[in-house]
């Protein structure tokens, strides 16, 4: 019984994308305009962009900066995160540096480092992480606050060195913030990597997309969104899911 | 020859934390080695601060207290049970034991659940155990240091008369068997009946020692009829 539904849930999941690419079919065949291509059109685009133009090579050059800026971005958010939960103190005198840091307009920071810094690489990572630190620092102040003063006593009563109680008392209690701070700051980084990239690049698949888009061309956008959204699908059910069930695998217990 | 002293507690003052008052004020009291002192006495009276003390959680107090000679703090480690079983939901049993423990070998780990009556529960995960299960498995862990003093902190709170039966069984055994110097805290006259060996009683604000009494019948011959009587004389001590 239990397992009928399981397998039944599966093939819903497993129809979800299919049934997703029929609408669009559907929906062009009725619209059958130039501006609203096909699936089979988008997909022989990808397929030209990828083996004549530029499409893996701007795919690199996205995924190097989301990548870059989720590292820099993951470790000082943690590092800003864990020192506000420990020290009520510090929470208070920079509470306001976090709001702002959450709220102001990803477009103005990444604007004021083009300004100051130029049309670097370095401006564009910079803006990224300035713009997703915040969210990862909120999510890790909270993990510390929650983290189980009961564990941390049985782990003083027994005399646990320290580097034994990172591993097997602190650190397993963060990862569930940990993973939600990189799952939530994934999705804002793919996205603000491309904003950024039209802004200001010289390439990746945001540059790319400004271009198509002078050009009224929507097969080409569509052709790289399309290809994007297959790499970050494939993040998430090859590297997000199963490190999940890794690591957090004991809750289903 | 007098057995020596495990644990010497003199407390000149300890105060409530974020209160005004005193929890304790001058409480004086040695624990010989190889005794199982219960503590026993209301809610909020300041036996699990106590306890908590001796285990060197907490330094704030005004006097001392030394574990086989030495300061609290700087004491090797008591097995400590405390009244939540406080396990690692991550790790599975065994691994449980071996957190607090690493010089515990997975086969002593495995052979110490197997005394507390968990054999096959090895891998299991704390949130798949029952309650009394956890407790058991915290009694191993606390015993895998092999402590010369154990501390249980009101082990048999929260739970069905049945399975603390089973853990008075367990709990007799150790102190028969293994002979730590134990703290039993509870606020049950019948909990302290059936397992020390001298029983105080705590009582008031700052509390203080109402009453000490021996347990003179061995653990073994604490029958249900004896238990009765032995309630009753710390009952009668306590002038409840």
């Amino acid at each position: 019984m239990g397992k009928q539904r399981v397998d039944r849930s599966s093939w819903i999941e497993a129809a979800s994308l299919p049934l997703l690419l029929l609408v669009w079919q559907l929906l062009a065949m009725l619209a059958d305009h130039r501006l609203f291509p096909t699936p089979f059109e988008v997909f022989r685009e990808i397929w030209h962009l990828a083996t004549e133009r530029y499409l893996l090579e701007d795919l690199g050059k996205t995924l190097g900066r989301a990548a870059l800026a989720f590292v820099a971005s993951m470790t000082i958010g943690i590092a800003i995160g864990g020192a506000l939960g420990r020290a009520r103190t510090l929470d208070r005198l920079f509470s306001s540096w976090i709001l702002i840091g959450l709220n102001i307009p990803a477009i103005v920071v990444a604007i004021a480092c083009y300004i100051w810094l130029g049309l670097s690489e370095f401006a564009l990572i910079l803006a990224v992480t300035i713009n997703k630190t915040p969210l990862v620092a909120v999510t890790m102040r909270e993990g510390v606050r929650a983290l189980d003063t009961g564990l941390t006593e049985l782990a003083q009563a027994y005399r646990v060195p320290f580097l034994r109680r990172m591993r097997l008392f602190l650190v397993p209690q963060l990862m569930p913030f940990v993973l939600t701070s990189a799952r939530t700051g994934l999705s804002l980084i793919w996205k603000i990597v491309l904003v950024f990239e039209v802004l200001g690049s010289d390439g990746g698949v945001g540059f790319r997309i400004g271009v198509y888009f002078q050009n009224f061309d929507i097969t080409g956008i569509l052709a790289y969104t399309l290809a994007f959204m297959a790499v970050v699908i494939a993040f998430e059910y090859f590297v997000m899911r199963p490190l999940e069930r890794r690591v957090l695998g004991w809750r289903q217990a | 020859m007098a057995p020596s002293i495990a644990v010497s507690i003199d407390i000149r003052a300890k105060r409530f934390e974020g209160a005004t008052g005193l929890l304790l004020d001058g409480l004086r009291l040695d624990v010989s080695e190889g005794e199982v002192l219960a503590l026993v006495g209301p809610s909020g009276v300041g036996k699990s601060s106590l306890l908590r003390m001796i285990a060197g959680l907490d330094a704030d107090f005004d006097g001392q207290i030394t574990v086989f000679g030495q300061p609290a703090s700087e004491a090797g480690p008591p097995g400590f049970v405390f009244q939540d079983p406080r396990l690692l939901p991550w790790l599975g049993a065994a691994a449980n034991i071996r957190a607090v423990s690493p010089a515990t070998t997975m086969s002593e780990a495995v052979s110490l659940l197997g005394e507390m009556g968990l054999s096959g529960f090895e891998t299991a995960l704390p949130g798949s155990l029952s309650g009394g299960m956890q407790r058991r498995v915290a009694l191993a862990r606390a015993l895998a240091v092999q402590p010369r003093l154990l501390l249980l902190d009101e082990p048999f709170v929260s739970i069905d008369r049945k399975l603390v039966r089973e853990l008075h069984d367990v709990i007799g055994r150790i102190a028969e068997q293994r002979r730590p110097t134990m703290i039993l805290v509870s606020h049950d006259l019948e909990d302290a009946a059936r397992l020390a060996d001298r029983v105080i009683q705590l009582q008031g604000r700052p509390a203080r020692i109402i009453a000490e009494t021996r347990v003179e019948t061995r653990r073994a011959d604490r029958n249900p009829a004896r238990l009765l009587e032995i309630v009753a004389q710390l009952d009668e001590g306590s002038g409840e």
